[in-house]
């Protein structure tokens, strides 16, 4: 059955984006992995041809395309093997803040240039002390007349050199309560004030920009803020449902090319004459990985097509997140094992892959945390 | 609790002052990044003696086994896994010499690395062939007083560096293709010698790894090391011998792996409380213990009965050094892994140095044998002849 109903205009944009990634996308990986950041300009030009934000609504400069459309630029960012161009993040998980959470001022003055790849966001919750531990955060808000003054630091931020934008999470120290302390606010790069450290070296995810953000005194307009003060607990929560299942399929995807890539190279490899595809032990391994990531497959779809009805269920994609980040580890590592010592150069794409996938079951809130949540919603 | 002796204690005791006195964390995540061998740490570890501690005395060793060995590989991996591989591996494959050589080639060759003055290369994987080493190709036919060798070589460590390679050949044709093989000692710089960088590894980037092609290369005949047809029983037993050492850095690693996850719980606060009070935490913590003593018993029992056996013909336990690393890699896979989770994001960088423990780990789990072709090993032993 297919549960998610894509028309021939979702196949020409899928096979408008293949031909892009290829043409403009690919040629460029290596040299980003290299440089630890993705050129601006390789955003304008996913911006460009519109594959930037594809929901945003027409009077904000966007196509107002559903869901699906998002759906396909995961989908075909994994099959290029590349985590430098955080689409996805951009489009999926920072910008709704100021979709759904934006006055109108913000929303036409940023989503146009967030559609267009003019400005790149990013969001700023982890602080060194706070990780897991959100409400601990100790980066202050402060009114004062109309201005907000902005002082702390942040810290594993991705998109943290290119952003133009930050969504950011700052407590106001006069509330008690730290949960109801919380509000949200855009920053602009370049505000006195606020500054960006160095790109991390990470394990993995080398072409894409992780950083520390610094604020001091920085001063931003209160209109600034998203939603009313106080609410960005209530904020992120919200927005952590979709975070959640781009998450779970971006770990479906990475698993699945590199279960196609590992299948590939069993069937082309000899061992004394035989492809090592036609092993027993072989074929169970590829069999057993294909059977979990169909399953899991399946009720990925299943999770969009009932986020994309609008309903609650922040528990499964909280399984998700956690049940398939994990499966997409176990993947990488079982099919080097298969692949061996030719899997085990930089110049094997599977290298990569194993360095880039252990990351999901950390960020966006670690498993152990998922699974936290999960026993709340089943009562425990 | 295996029981060591008191000089083996003095040997663990001494290679862990000497990581902790010479493994500078800034400048070894230096070398990591730059996947540069750690000269200067190694020349300081030659001196001190803790490279060849199973060589004869008389070539500058130890006089030592195999479990000794494994005692430095398990105190320098454990302080840092990229740089104790690149140590422990500087004379890899130099116990062909040590078990099969001549006299004259162990006084030359062996005292040249213990005495920190070259490394040592082993060329046994062809292109093709995986870990298949009986079908070798590389052919190296007797010319007057020579070895004329032709053919190419994969995965070859210290490839890049090394002042010295023995190369498994084939050199007499034989009916049975397994009994047609030599070991020859090909110096460097051999004129029709040629080593082609691999690049980067996913891990162990500290020791090189080279392609090496050989077009007419000239040996002296005295270059044999070994019998002549008897080369695959003899880089078998190399083989059995540096899967325990494998073992043993994997020890070293998970137990690495372990001190820095206990050192991060202890001081990471989260939700009010230090994180290693955590009920699940602390379950993960219990099993990598566990997982670390068992990992520990089976490679200093697959250590000592190799010590037992050396010299003599008939091997009791050939399974039991594929079953250590086997065991041993598995548990510092996954304790690097939980050890990264610990950690969180932070795990994740370059400068929390688990992260390329986690990727030696990995690394080490698929060093010229895998999971699959180790299995196969072992249930060949165990199950025998199927009638």
């Amino acid at each position: 059955m297919e549960l998610l109903k894509f028309t021939d205009k979702h196949h020409l944009f899928r096979e408008r984006l293949k031909k892009f990634l290829k043409i403009r996308v690919v040629p460029e990986i290596d040299r980003c992995e290299a440089a630890h950041i993705t050129p601006k300009s390789m955003w304008k030009a996913m911006g460009k041809e519109g594959f930037l934000c594809p929901g945003v609504p027409q009077a904000y400069g966007g196509q107002g395309l559903d869901f699906l459309y998002s759906f396909i630029v995961w989908e075909e960012l994994a099959r290029i093997n590349f985590t430098g161009l955080a689409a996805p993040l951009h489009s999926d998980i920072v910008v709704p803040y100021i979709q759904t959470f934006g006055s109108e001022t913000l929303k036409l003055k940023y989503l146009p240039k967030c559609v267009s790849g003019d400005m790149i966001t990013a969001v700023a919750m982890t602080e060194p002390g706070a990780g897991s531990d959100l409400a601990s955060m100790e980066t202050t808000g402060v009114k004062e007349g109309q201005d907000i003054i902005i002082n702390g630091s942040k810290t594993f931020i991705s998109n943290g050199v290119n952003c133009d934008i930050v969504v950011l999470a700052a407590r106001d120290p006069r509330t008690e309560d730290r949960h109801q302390a919380i509000s949200l606010y855009i920053v602009e790069a370049g505000t006195p004030g606020f500054t960006k450290g160095e790109p991390f070296e990470k394990m993995g995810w080398a072409g894409q920009d992780t950083a520390e953000l610094f604020f001091s005194d920085c001063k931003i307009p209160a209109a600034n803020r998203l939603g009313k003060p106080g609410d960005g607990f209530l904020m992120l929560m919200q927005k952590l449902q979709q975070e959640r299942l781009v998450c779970a399929a971006g770990a479906l995807f990475e698993a699945e090319n590199i279960l196609d890539l590992t299948i590939d190279h069993c069937k082309t490899k000899k061992i004394a004459g035989k492809p090592l595809s036609k092993f027993q032990s072989t074929q169970f391994a590829l069999v057993e990985m294909a059977s979990e990531i169909r399953i899991l497959r399946t009720f990925v779809e299943t999770m969009v097509v009932d986020h994309m009805a609008g309903k609650q269920i922040i528990k499964e994609t909280s399984m998700a997140k956690y049940w398939v980040t994990d499966m997409s580890k176990r993947v990488a590592s079982r099919c080097l094992d298969i692949m061996g010592s030719d899997g085990v150069l930089e110049s094997s794409p599977l290298a990569r892959r194993f360095r880039d996938t252990r990351v999901t079951s950390i960020f966006a809130g670690t498993n152990e945390i998922m699974k936290g949540i999960i026993a709340k919603s089943m009562g425990l | 609790m295996f029981e060591l002796d008191n000089s083996q204690k003095q040997i663990q005791k001494a290679a862990w002052e000497f990581a902790k006195g010479e493994f500078d964390k800034n400048r070894i995540l230096e070398l990591e990044k730059k996947s540069t061998f750690p000269e200067s740490i190694w020349k300081k570890a030659t001196q001190l003696g803790f490279i060849g501690l199973h060589f004869d005395e008389a070539c500058f060793g130890g006089g030592m086994g195999v479990l000794e060995q494994l005692l430095a590989a398990e105190a320098f991996c454990r302080k840092d896994s990229s740089c104790g591989m690149a140590l422990m591996q500087s004379g890899f494959a130099s116990e062909l010499i040590l078990r099969f050589g001549r006299i004259e080639q162990k006084e030359r060759y062996l005292s040249l690395v213990a005495q920190g003055l070259g490394r040592s290369g082993g060329a046994f994987f062809e292109p093709g062939l995986g870990y298949k080493i009986s079908q070798t190709k590389t052919l190296a036919k007797a010319d007057k007083e020579e070895w004329v060798i032709n053919g190419a070589k994969t995965r070859v460590v210290n490839g890049m560096d090394a002042a010295f390679y023995l190369v498994l050949c084939r050199s007499v044709s034989h009916v049975d293709p397994e009994k047609g093989l030599a070991v020859i000692l090909v110096e460097k710089d051999t004129p029709g010698l040629r080593a082609i960088d691999s690049g980067r590894k996913l891990g162990d980037t500290m020791t090189s790894m080279a392609d090496l092609v050989f077009k007419d290369v000239r040996v002296p005949r005295k270059n044999l090391v070994g019998i002549n047809g008897k080369g695959l029983a003899q880089v078998n037993r190399f083989l059995e011998e540096a899967q325990i050492l494998n073992g043993g850095m994997a020890l070293g690693l998970a137990r690495g792996a372990l001190d820095r996850a206990l050192a991060y719980a202890k001081q990471r606060e989260q939700f009010g409380r230090k994180i290693a009070l955590f009920e699940v935490l602390r379950n993960k913590i219990a099993k990598m213990a566990l997982k670390i003593e068992l990992a520990r018993g089976i490679t200093y029992g697959a250590a000592q009965a190799f010590d037992k056996e050396a010299g003599k013909k008939k091997v009791l336990s050939p399974a039991l050094a594929c079953m250590a690393m086997e065991y041993a890699c598995q548990a510092a896979e996954e304790i690097a892994d939980d050890a990264i989770q610990i950690h969180g994001g932070y795990g994740y960088m370059h400068e929390a140095e688990i992260e390329h423990f986690y990727r030696d780990a990995k690394y080490l789990r698929l060093h010229y044998s895998n999971p699959g072709s180790r299995n196969k090993a072992i249930a060949s032993s165990v199950i025998g002849n199927v009638k």
